[in-house]
């Protein structure tokens, strides 16, 4: 109790300071005044009893700084005047302040900035409850070099009835292209997505109104019904009622049975309305890979349980499902958990730059560290002086750590604030298509990551100074006798100096490295033949048409599929029409598009082959001249003409890749039949094209089998295309409004009227857009690796050259002697260059180990270019080595330049 | 410092708390110098002590809530802080009363008799 109470008032007392020494000094002096009044009346003089007073009492100042260390906590005290020393001196030095501090803020600023992305996509968990339970369905077919292949209703009916270590299986599918809602209100476009009913509640998402899916609304044939975002709620209904309302999507009336709550979205995906999947078990196909699937564990079972336990049911998918794959294909489960799902590769790319900034922040350091070194040298003189007035050394280490203390955490503080401020510029040059970025925001992590970079910042400097003064400590002790003056460096300076400099180049020569490495994968996916040419000139939209303007009277809810075509025939002759368009092809939905990474992906069977599949197939259904407006070229054979279509010809292009390795050649693939059962029908192929690229340029292009527009009466008219549309004018105002006009020309059945106001001219973008995204990942690594990289050489070289100007601000003396007796300048200049030379040397063998080293985690990132590139090393060397030169070189040549007279008087 | 003085203190430091309470709990209210006063004369001048030597543990023992002080007048109307022993002093003054004897108890039995 009384040693709680004693230490609050201690802690009180470091405030309350002025207080308490008044209170005392009137206490003591009250003292003094009673002893004196005593000794006169014991007969003393009153200058005597005064005298005779203070001997009693003992040092005054001596008992009251005893009492202040019993009455507060005395270090407390000794900071406060260590801080107070330390701020004044930063204030008279603001060069330095400002340069240490300034390294120091871009250091733990970008470190912190960078953090936050990471903390934000990698560390902070989904925003779903238990959603460490739940994983991706995904699968693997080595044997067919497929790595990655996702789920379908087959799939998700024998997960749903047989497995064992999932508690839930739900099954999911989007489109990139958005649905058109009518019925009450405007026409709008909305982004949707296709769920089973295990999806929503599987994720956490309870409605906040009205209720979830149910199983009955899941079965193919019952009421059409959706469920809507809060977002849209909010929008469509001004967040009131709507409940039991209907929309019509695409054409269907969908009641509303409930809205989602605020939070919830799936991942960065901007669906609005989710609807039934309704997967039906008889149309299920196996294999076939055209959806994603999602599953929560049972608790306690682990990821390896959960991948023995899909091993186990792929015979069950087989003997259900009928298909098969061939042993070679080695198909099997490949789960992962929906995190990593989520953060894919973009993990490795973050750790990698983390890693790079973490680099920066060292040498940052360092350069601080040295700049600490260097003015402690500089000190010398006062801190002997202090030394031999009775500061103890452990004094003076102390002022040196606080002055580290201070500038870190000024500029920790100050590099917070640029982490929060340069955050939406980072995310903005790296959006493209970072995971979770809406998630990305400074939080306590983050504060506390930039914190522990301080800490470790100063337990650096520390270890630096400790160092430092290990060396120095007899040296300093000496420099009263020298007057701070001294013929050459100290070896024991030099030795912590020439360290600095050391790790300033090999830490330079990493991140340069890394730098290059980047550069050289750009530059090789650059040169990669991407199945197209100038994709700036690609204008690509998606154009959903009206159910009614294509339906028949008699199956309204149907769209014909002739009427369908032939419309979409239509606006692509009216387009090709339109000044300066080259070419207009389309497809439908959105296959085909190169660079999308949204294919379709499916398996092939050859005729008279042993019933192989060829699996991971690009499927896709496009219009006469859709290769040729991507310039895609026709190796062989020819290519699709409309009457085909409307013939309905059972022909298809293949690709390359696909021709080459099944047939040996282009040439000898044509006439060749494929089909998609082994019982067929067959598709004749008719034509080779050559290989594009769907899935970003570093991978292989896909094998791709093209088929005609379907115009059987079996399947429905697709009414989404994608146009693309190949002109000089793309991206020129007017060019968009241009092809509006020219499809309200269209007289026939439809009214082009409404396809304007329907809005359904959606998804607008160039070839150039997706070019540019498939790129991103390799630029923004390579951009911002650019950065730290440059910043990096920056800084080394401001190291390097501080420290070499230091050095010859130093040895001064020993030039101007030196001068005297007839040294040429040219030899002086080559000496001071050739010691920088020789420690940049050292620097650059050591950060060749380590970049060496560090590179291999790159790997994933490179393409065409291995981590130990020869040419990347040489060029980064010489950059390091030639920079090195120059900042010896400028200090030299002012050395050399010194007029010998000056200096020696001056010393 | 003197080492003499070190000395001083050593001899003086576990026990100046306990002679301090002693005294006021014997003598009542008391300003710092009559204390000191105080002590010299029951010490008959066997140890000297600086009298400024008592203010840490004033300051020690009024933080603790054992002793409380008050400016008042003397008797030749001077300003003094009078310090006046606190209930809790007085509880703690009988505990430490009882932990010293029972040391120094402890250490006479452990010394070898001196004939």
């Amino acid at each position: 109790m009384w040693r709680l109470r004693r230490f609050l008032l201690r802690m009180k007392n470091i405030v309350g300071r002025s207080r308490a020494d008044h209170e005392l000094t009137r206490e003591v002096s009250s003292h003094l005044t009673l002893l004196e009044d005593e000794f006169q009346r014991q007969g003393l003089q009153p200058s005597e009893a005064r005298l005779a007073a203070r001997r009693a009492f003992g040092g005054v100042e001596q008992a009251m700084e005893l009492q202040r260390e019993e009455r507060s906590f005395a270090f407390v005290d000794r900071i406060r005047q260590d801080v107070r020393y330390t701020v004044r001196a930063l204030i008279k030095n603001p060069g330095f302040t400002l340069i240490a501090v300034l390294m120091l803020v871009l250091g733990i600023g970008a470190t912190t900035a960078m953090f936050s992305v990471i903390n934000g996509v990698l560390i902070r968990p989904l925003p779903y409850p238990g959603q460490d339970r739940l994983i991706e369905l995904v699968h693997e077919a080595p044997g067919l070099r497929i790595s990655e292949l996702f789920a379908s209703p087959a799939i998700y009916f024998v997960y749903r009835d047989h497995s064992q270590a999932f508690e839930s299986v739900a099954l999911w599918d989007w489109d990139a292209s958005p649905s058109t809602v009518t019925g009450s209100g405007e026409p709008e476009a909305v982004q949707s997505l296709v769920v089973t009913h295990e999806f929503l509640s599987m994720l956490g998402a309870a409605p906040i109104l009205g209720r979830g899916f149910s199983e009955a609304d899941d079965v193919a044939g019952s009421t059409p019904t959706v469920i809507i975002s809060y977002g849209y709620w909010r929008r469509h209904f001004g967040g009131t009622g709507g409940l039991g309302q209907t929309l019509v999507v695409d054409g269907i009336p969908r009641q509303v049975i409930g809205v989602l709550p605020q939070w919830f979205r799936f991942f960065d995906y901007p669906a609005e309305i989710f609807f039934p999947l309704q997967p039906v078990r008889s149309a299920a196909r196996w294999p076939s890979f055209d959806g994603r699937g999602m599953a929560r564990l049972k608790r306690g079972v682990t990821l390896e349980a959960a991948n023995a336990d899909v091993r186990r049911m792929i015979p069950i998918l087989h003997t259900e499902f009928g298909g098969n794959f061939s042993e070679d294909a080695r198909f099997g489960p490949r789960l992962r958990f929906l995190k990593d799902s989520v953060v894919g590769k973009f993990g490795d790319t973050l750790w990698l730059l983390m890693a790079t900034i973490g680099l920066l922040l060292l040498i940052a350091c360092v350069n601080v560290a040295s700049l600490i070194t260097a003015r402690v040298q500089t000190r010398r003189h006062e801190l002997a002086v202090r030394a031999a007035l009775g500061a103890g050394w452990s004094r003076i280490v102390r002022l040196v750590l606080t002055e580290s203390v201070i500038l870190v955490l000024v500029g920790g503080a100050c590099g917070l604030g640029l982490a929060y401020f340069s955050l939406p510029l980072l995310l903005s040059a790296s959006a493209a298509d970072l995971p979770q970025i809406q998630t990305i925001k400074i939080d306590f992590r983050v504060v506390l990551a930039a914190l522990a970079v301080s800490v470790l910042a100063i337990l650096m400097f520390t270890l630096i100074l400790a160092l430092h003064f290990a060396f120095t400590r007899h040296e300093l002790a000496g420099a009263l006798h020298s007057g701070g003056r001294s013929m050459t460096g100290r070896r024991e300076d030099n030795r912590i100096r020439h360290f600095l400099i050391v790790a300033e180049v090999s830490l330079a020569l990493v991140l340069l490295t890394g730098s290059g490495l980047m550069i050289r994968t750009f530059r090789t996916l650059q040169h990669v033949d991407p199945g197209f040419r100038d994709p700036g000139r690609v204008q690509i939209l998606q154009l959903t048409i009206p159910l009614a303007d294509i339906s028949d009277a008699a199956q309204s809810d149907v769209p014909n599929p002739e009427r369908t075509f032939r419309l979409q025939n239509a606006i692509q002759d009216q387009w090709t029409a339109v000044a300066g368009v080259e070419s207009v092809g389309f497809s439908a939905f959105n296959d085909g598009l190169p660079l999308d990474g949204d294919g379709r992906g499916g398996g092939i069977i050859i005729e008279g082959r042993t019933p192989v599949t060829e699996m991971g197939v690009e499927i896709q259904f496009i219009s006469p001249k859709f290769f040729e407006t991507f310039q895609t070229p026709l190796l062989a054979g020819r290519s699709f003409e409309w009457k085909d279509i409307y013939d309905g010809r059972a022909i298809v292009l293949i690709s390359e890749n696909l021709a080459r390795g099944e047939w040996g050649s282009a040439e000898a693939a044509l006439g060749k039949r494929i089909g998609r059962s082994p019982s067929g029908p067959w598709w004749e192929v008719v034509g080779v094209v050559g290989n594009v690229h769907h899935n970003g340029l570093s991978e292989p292009a896909p094998k791709t089998v093209s088929f005609p527009l379907p115009i059987t009466s079996a399947q429905p008219g697709i009414r989404t295309a994608t146009f693309i549309i190949r002109s000089a004018r793309v991206g020129t105002p007017g060019f968009l409004e241009d092809l509006q006009k020219a499809a309200r020309k269209l007289n026939g059945n439809v009214a082009l009227g409404k396809l304007q106001t329907l809005g359904v001219l959606g998804n607008v973008q160039t070839l150039g857009d997706l070019y540019r995204r498939s790129m991103a990942r390799t630029s923004t690594t390579l951009t911002l690796l650019a950065i730290t990289g440059t910043m990096a050489l920056l800084l080394a070289l401001i190291g390097m050259y501080g420290a070499v100007s230091f050095s010859v601000s130093q040895r001064r003396r020993e030039v101007g002697i030196r001068l005297a007796l007839g040294a040429r300048p040219a030899e002086l200049r080559w000496f001071f260059v050739r010691h920088g030379l020789a420690l940049a040397g050292i620097g650059v063998v050591i950060g060749i180990g380590f970049a060496a080293w560090l590179t291999q985690l790159m790997t994933s990132q490179l393409f065409g270019v291995t981590p130990l590139d020869p040419t990347t090393y040489a060029a980064v060397v010489l950059a390091v080595v030639g920079a090195n030169a120059v900042s010896s070189y400028l200090p030299a040549r002012r050395a050399s330049r010194m007029d010998p007279v000056e200096v020696l008087k001056i010393e | 410092m003197s080492s003499g003085t070190k000395k001083r203190v050593e001899l003086l430091q576990g026990t100046l708390d306990l002679i301090v309470l002693r005294t006021l709990a014997t003598m009542g209210s008391q300003h710092a110098y009559a204390i000191a006063a105080r002590l010299e004369q029951v010490a008959d001048n066997e140890f000297v002590l600086n009298q400024g030597t008592l203010y840490p543990a004033l300051v020690r023992l009024e933080q603790r809530g054992w002793i409380k002080g008050i400016w008042q007048k003397t008797e030749n109307n001077r300003d003094a802080k009078y310090y006046t022993i606190t209930k809790a002093g007085l509880r703690a003054l009988t505990q430490q009363t009882e932990r010293w004897q029972r040391l120094v108890g402890f250490l006479e039995k452990l010394s070898p008799k001196e004939s």
